[in-house]
């Protein structure tokens, strides 16, 4: 077994016929992280001495002959935002230093039941806002296709450690594209399911409304494996949906066998004039692919695309500003020193605590909710948020799912926009607005720029229609082979 | 950053022209009811966990800075008492 490249369903099949052991997987790629991260700084924590156990477990029970679940051994790092029992859980925040949780947030623990091996805790933008991971209070994550560039973000660590082959599989959060975005720039497969297919338990809030754990991995099935295990209704999860959980490997499965009587739909609004030029050629020249491949590209309007920025920050900022008042310095995490009132306790701990970026955001929701304001900057951002759900209604009459480019650009460079906070938020120009409706989209590698920075594809399903973007998504890549490049690497 | 707010206030503002008259407020991806469930005791965390990441703890409660002020109305100050 080579761990690098190797795909998560493969090497948990691996381990459940015996072909090699969870432990052996799990030594290689701490191996890896050991020998490759000091360069990338993908993980914050590695639990080399956690992941040896669980991953002795694993052989121990086939051993005994005890059934494996559907991941054994598969090596998978952990977004730091989700809540990990005894284990220290940051957000990438220094006012969250030191923060052991005393439970499990529902989605590792499924992973785990289901024989995951999870090998440490994963860099992000701070409480996952940003686009570059650079706002982690800790350090930055680089591109593993260039360590001059930012692998995207918030969940820059997910991607770019699948990317490496520092992790088989990860887990991460989308708010406004902080899956697909960094899968895009990474070159790897990242899925955003449905609002509320994935429980949110244990998953420290940002913008209540709008997160939306999914799965990294290297292959279209691999994030469809996880995303099985990941998903359905949760009783610790009031938004959690009640619904079946969909056959999303059968689906990216099926997929390899074209895609006929199948409708995409290409939104003009999404392909305009001055778009950056190789993307656009390697979007189009992916949906021709899928043409060949039996579906129909039909074109569809999503007219009121270009309020989709300005929404999302009204309704993401104002739901920061509350979700973050937790932060007072008395209840877990970082407090000041040598405060003299309750106030000067509130002030401190949150002035020393936070980075530029959450307080910009609390600042910015704070402003558009108070009286007088909120009519007219949130209740507009809600107005409009319906308009931009049911564009999508309107374009699903006359298509399957959507196909668009899931960046504007590929990979920029460090530092390039963390003077102008505005123009970071414009990195999420492609992927907001599926947040806003609440609609699964997945991202896929489907090409290279002359530099060699990868260039992702986005796939937009209806509501619950996992399955319809994992079909294509196995469709596309079963006719092609980007997915196969690997990054370079540092010789041994 | 007074200016960085000042551009991103100013470039949301452009969504004044959208008209969104008779629009219902979208507060919900997906719509549902609040679900309930049976009203029975289940296991909650235990007091010593929840405490255990408290910067400052006394007995079984978390510590802040007086808030009321002190016997003999001394206002309050930066002793710290439960």
């Amino acid at each position: 077994m080579d761990a690098r490249g190797a795909s998560l369903t493969a090497i948990a099949d691996g381990v459940r016929a015996g072909t090699f052991g969870a432990r052996e997987v799990t030594e290689q790629f701490l191996d890896r992280i050991g020998r490759l991260d000091g360069a990338l700084g993908c993980y914050l924590k590695v639990d080399a001495e956690g992941a040896r156990r669980r991953a002795d477990a694993v052989d121990a029970a086939r051993k005994a002959g005890r059934d494996l679940g559907p991941l054994a051994g598969a090596p998978l790092g952990i977004k730091d935002i989700f809540c990990t029992r005894g284990i220290e859980t940051t957000c990438a925040s220094k006012i969250l230093r030191g923060f052991v949780p005393p439970y499990e947030s529902t989605v590792t623990a499924r992973l785990a039941a289901a024989g995951a091996v999870s090998l440490g805790k994963l860099n992000m933008d701070e409480f996952a806002m940003g686009s570059s991971t650079e706002n982690s209070a800790f350090k930055p994550t680089r591109n593993p296709w260039s360590t001059a560039h930012v692998p995207g973000g918030s969940s820059g660590g997910s991607a770019a450690a699948v990317a490496a082959s520092l992790c088989a599989g990860a887990t991460g959060t989308d708010t406004g594209g902080s899956i697909r975005q960094p899968a895009s720039l990474c070159g790897v497969v990242g899925m955003k399911p449905t609002y509320g297919r994935v429980s949110r338990y244990g998953v420290i809030a940002f913008a209540s409304s709008l997160d939306h754990p999914g799965p990294f991995g290297r292959t279209v099935e691999d994030a469809a494996a996880l995303l099985e295990v990941m998903a359905g209704v949760d009783p610790l999860d009031a938004t959690s949906i009640p619904a079946a959980v969909g056959a999303y490997r059968q689906a990216a499965r099926a997929g390899r066998e074209g895609l006929s009587g199948l409708r995409l739909g290409m939104p003009t609004e999404y392909f305009q004039p001055g778009m950056d030029p190789e993307v656009e050629a390697a979007v189009r020249a992916a949906v021709d692919e899928l043409g060949r491949a039996g579906a129909k590209i039909v074109p569809v309007s999503l007219p009121h695309t270009k309020y989709a920025i300005a929404t999302y920050y009204l309704i993401c900022t104002a739901e920061a500003s509350s979700n973050l008042a937790r932060y007072d310095g008395v209840k877990y995490g970082y407090r000041a020193a040598d405060v003299k009132s309750l106030e000067d306790l509130y002030t401190k701990t949150r002035g020393e605590g936070f980075g530029a970026e959450p307080k910009r955001r609390i600042m910015l929701g704070a402003y558009v909710l108070r009286a007088g304001y909120y009519e007219a900057y949130y209740g507009k951002a809600l107005r409009a948020r319906r308009k931009i759900a049911d564009d999508f209604t309107a374009a699903f009459a006359a298509c399957d799912a959507i196909v668009t480019p899931t960046s504007p650009t590929p990979a920029f460079k460090l530092g390039e926009k963390t003077t102008d906070p505005l123009q970071m938020y414009l990195a999420d120009i492609f992927t907001v607005a599926a947040d806003l409706a609440g609609i699964p989209a997945l991202s896929q590698p489907c090409g290279f720029t002359k530099a060699g920075l990868p260039i992702g594809l986005q796939i937009i399903g209806p509501a619950l229609g996992e399955e319809i973007c994992f079909r294509v998504g196995g469709a596309y890549e079963s006719r092609t082979d980007w997915h196969k490049r690997l990054p370079p690497e540092a010789a041994p | 950053m007074t200016g960085e707010l000042d551009a991103i206030l100013d470039y949301v503002d452009a969504m004044r022209e959208l008209d969104t008259t008779g629009v219902e407020p979208m507060t919900h991806a997906v719509p549902f009811d609040c679900p309930l469930r049976a009203d029975q005791v289940a296991p909650s965390l235990p007091v010593e966990e929840a405490l255990a990441n408290a910067p400052r703890r006394e007995a079984s409660f978390f510590q802040v800075p007086r808030i009321v002020p002190g016997p003999g109305g001394a206002p309050g100050g930066g002793e710290e008492v439960l």
